[in-house]
């Protein structure tokens, strides 16, 4: 292994590499604010959104106050409270919709790439029609003829997420196929399952990781928009539904901006944040970024195998 | 990569949209708002033009977020179609705000004593916008047409009772009907008079299909221009026969959303409303020279709290699924969560207090038909739990949540609503907190409409809905929801049946002396109020508003709030 591998490779090399993105700090810092309030909602928030309460006229879209930092929305509750806890439905569709957009394209794309041959002909050309076919009518109507439950959206968001990070996959793989440590490997007699694992998957694991991260934002993105249009769970309190109850509830009619503008800086804080740690950690780990196909090629191998470590 | 930066751009430019402008939800909508916001801006200014000479035409212009779907009466379906047809057709009967029915284009009528025969002595010397004249041939070839023809959606309806119509030499017109029904004026005010020179060429299904955009009527008001989804533009016929309107011309203008309609109205786009959120009231309520007004809708509508009541042996054979909870089935499950529903916090909070507490199936806009002397089961969930603990519905396992007597089936109730409802998704939140007070549990879910009707009936696999009905002034149809028969064919949503109330409906239906009616059509609403089928929440109104600078002269006070009524259009002028 030469030092100048371990510069990126181990935690500390990783940080040092990281810290020099300062897009990607700033995504790191946004996208942990949004994860703490989510995970503590229950001690943020003033209000429990949850809770049953008994509203009068006069508190419905109910301008800022000391009362409620940010107004009430249209059933009279708090519009602070409401963000807060609606971050924790974004976020738990981002990561899991995003796990499985993951899972699926980077199988997908290993197999394709690995493989080749029939199984890479008949994967790809799955791909390319589902990358054709746009995401968002889909989604509107396989969710309109489910029942719109919160784990609904998510295998909807997820199993329409995949394309782009099989295709990205693929490629990786195929480069990785065609080193010479596979051909060592494949000579010594070791199986093709122990080649994925040992040898493909941690090369193509950074690119994984760095795709799982710029995922999360669309699936954040497609959740909202499914809540706005109306089709998500109704009890699930999220930030979509937020502006999709402002919306046709005449939010704009009230001059309430509070209840529109929050939810949508939510959205757009938590997407960026997930936008600008994805291309951050890219610059790190994305071989490809830093290095090109005259460098050493010893290094790439060095570090993903110990990035997977 | 790209798509997603993208996607981010896409949301930020939408985002600022929402927060700039309130436009649409699609990049269509926004063409189309932007669109119509530039034809009425183009209007709006030559208003201004015209205030300063009076020989300029005196035009009204009316904002609503609808646009009539055709303007062929046969096949229209959206309210605003009818809202057209109303001034510029003429029928029968004219339906007045206060309910009562006054006779429009003939001058008198004469009924044989069987209840049978009607002859309508139809006026002289009224024309077509044409110049060619109406006669008791054009109305019998217009409701011979209505019955006729298979293509109608609605309209065979109410031609049902008819066996022949005749125009005789002396301009009458002589209806023969099947049976004697009390409620002919109902079944002819939708049945607009067509002028048979230009309707009668027409054959088969081309009657269906034609776009009638010249749409040559006798009303008050005639067609001069039409863009569907952008204005209509009517001209004022000033020698009509029975009122001609004081202004000129009247535009009603397409706005995107409801939204938008509220900041059109606020900059003087239009003169007038037709409709708008509730949220608005309050910041329109202090603006300078609007003035906001509220009331029973002139269309009644009833909104309802279905449970799936289906008994065993009422599911149908075919269709039926029949899941619903079989606690629903048992009177004192549906009174416990009639009294543990808190309807002036549901109006409160979903209608922002603009609406009525609800009582019967028959909404008050029905007039003389709303019994209002039934007692409400008032909100009190102590004596809700009382009346759940005392039937055996007890909650044994300590979660919260009741089980049916025998310990098994927690009463955990489905309750769906339609995806294109804006007041239901919040007045199910507050229903599911209510009933949550007594130990009924709820899960939510709403379904695109369509989803919904197969769900519904006569499938009967659900527990409670959450929907409505739109009624005709009569409330024949209303109470057809309730009777056994209508358990098959899908119109019952509750699987109710009480052979005494059939037996009532089939006596209000041939019921010739109004007061006996009216005292069945009360007894009838007592026994579905007694049975608890639905619990009507509320009875919503309708919310308008005009600018007090323009014109003068508006119906407010006549029972009904509708504006765009001919009572209101062909009595207002222009402010001097």
């Amino acid at each position: 292994m030469s030092d100048t591998a371990v510069s990126t490779t181990s935690i500390r090399g990783f940080w040092r590499s990281f810290r020099r993105s300062r897009m990607g700090l700033i995504g790191l810092f946004m996208f942990l604010v949004v994860v703490l309030m989510a995970v503590f909602a229950p001690a943020i928030a003033p209000y429990d959104p949850k809770e049953v309460v008994r509203v009068t006229i006069d508190d419905i879209y109910a301008a800022p106050s000391a009362e409620h930092w940010l107004g009430t929305d249209d059933a009279g509750r708090d519009v602070l409270s409401n963000f807060i806890y609606g971050s924790r439905v974004s976020l738990i569709v981002g990561f899991f919709a995003s796990f499985i957009s993951i899972f699926i394209g980077s199988f997908v794309g290993i197999v394709a790439g690995f493989y080749g041959g029939r199984a890479e002909n008949i994967l790809m050309r799955f791909t390319d029609i589902m990358l054709v076919i746009p995401d968002l009518p889909l989604a509107v109507v396989i969710v309109a003829l489910t029942k719109p439950s919160l784990w609904n959206i998510i295998f909807v968001i997820g199993a329409l997420g995949w394309t782009g990070s099989a295709r990205l996959v693929r490629s990786q793989t195929l480069a990785v196929k065609q080193r010479k440590f596979v051909l060592r490997a494949r000579s010594i007699g070791a199986g093709n399952m122990h080649i994925i694992r040992y040898h493909i998957l941690p090369m193509v694991l950074p690119l994984i990781v760095v795709n799982t991260v710029l995922v999360i934002s669309l699936a954040i993105l497609n959740e909202s928009t499914l809540s706005f249009l109306g089709l998500s769970d109704p009890t699930a309190l999220s930030w979509g539904q937020m502006l999709n109850f402002a919306f046709t509830r005449g939010a704009m009619s009230a001059r309430a901006w509070w209840a529109l503008v929050m939810p949508g800086l939510g959205i757009v804080w938590a997407v960026l944040a997930c936008t600008l740690l994805g291309q951050g950690l890219e610059q790190v780990l994305n071989p490809r970024l830093e290095t090109h196909h005259l460098a050493v090629g010893v290094q790439m191998v060095d570090r993903g195998a110990e990035v997977q470590a | 990569m790209k798509k997603i930066v993208l996607k981010l751009w896409l949301f930020l430019w939408i985002a600022g949209l929402l927060v700039a402008c309130g436009g649409g939800e699609t990049d269509s909508a926004d063409t189309d708002s932007s669109e119509s916001a530039d034809t009425s801006s183009e209007t709006a200014d030559s208003s201004d033009a015209e205030a300063s000479s009076s020989d300029e035409p005196v035009v009204l212009r009316v904002g609503w977020a609808g646009s009539p779907d055709t303007l062929n009466p046969g096949t229209a379906v959206l309210t605003e179609a009818y809202t057209i047809f109303e001034v510029v057709y003429d029928s029968m009967y004219q339906l007045e705000l206060d309910g009562t029915y006054s006779l429009e284009l003939a001058d008198s009528l004469d009924v044989s004593e069987d209840g049978l025969v009607y002859t309508y002595h139809i006026r002289d010397g009224i024309t077509f916008h044409d110049g060619e004249p109406l006669t008791a041939e054009d109305v019998a070839f217009s409701y011979n047409l209505y019955a006729s023809q298979e293509d109608f959606p609605f309209l065979p309806v109410y031609t049902e009772f008819f066996d022949t119509v005749e125009a005789d030499d002396g301009n009458n017109l002589i209806i023969t009907l099947t049976d004697a029904i009390p409620n002919i004026q109902s079944q002819l005010i939708y049945l607009y008079v067509l002028p048979e020179h230009i309707w009668g060429g027409l054959e088969g299904a081309a009657v269906a299909e034609f776009e009638n955009e010249a749409m040559i009527g006798s009303g008050p008001f005639k067609m001069v221009e039409y863009a569907q989804n952008e204005f209509v533009r009517l001209e004022g016929v000033k020698d009509h026969y029975l009122q001609g309107p004081t202004i000129d011309e009247v535009v009603f203008q397409t706005f995107e959303n409801q939204d938008a309609l509220v900041q059109a109205l606020r900059t003087g786009q239009v003169d007038m409303i037709t409709e708008m959120p509730n949220t608005a009231v309050v910041s329109l309520r202090n603006e300078e020279n609007i003035e906001l007004v509220s009331g029973p809708p002139l269309a009644p509508s009833v909104t309802d709290i279905i449970f799936n009541q289906t008994a065993p042996e009422n599911c149908p054979p075919d269709d039926g699924l029949c899941t619903g909870h079989p606690a629903l089935q048992d009177r004192n499950v549906r009174l416990a969560l009639a009294h543990a529903t808190d309807k002036q916090q549901i109006i409160d909070v979903v209608l922002l207090g603009l609406g009525a507490p609800g009582l019967t199936l028959i909404p008050d806009s029905l007039g003389v038909f709303y019994n209002d002397s039934l007692e409400d089961y008032a909100y009190d969930s102590t004596l809700a739990n009382q009346i759940l603990d005392d039937a055996g519905y007890l909650d044994s396992d300590g979660d919260g949540i009741r089980e049916m007597p025998d310990g098994s089936n927690p009463l955990n109730l489905r309750m769906n609503w339609p995806s294109d409802s804006t007041n239901a998704p919040r007045m199910a939140e507050l229903l599911a907190g209510m009933w949550g007070e007594i130990g009924v549990g709820t899960q939510l879910q709403a379904l695109d409409p369509d989803a919904l009707t197969a769900t519904c009936c006569p499938t009967f696999d659900f527990d409670v809905i959450l929907w409505g009905w739109g009624s005709d002034p009569d409330p024949n149809f209303l109470l057809s929801v309730m009777l056994t028969d209508e358990i098959p064919t899908g119109n019952s949503e509750t699987g109710y049946s009480n052979p005494t109330y059939d037996a009532l409906y089939l006596q209000q239906a041939v019921e010739l002396d109004q007061q006996a009616r009216i005292d069945t059509i009360w007894e009838m609403q007592r026994i579905v109020h007694e049975d608890v089928v639905y619990i009507i929440p509320f009875y919503e109104q309708s919310v308008q508003a005009f600018r007090t600078d323009r014109f003068t002269g508006w119906q407010t006070d006549a029972g009904k709030i509708a504006l765009e009524d001919p009572s209101s259009l062909l009595v207002v002028e222009p402010v001097r």
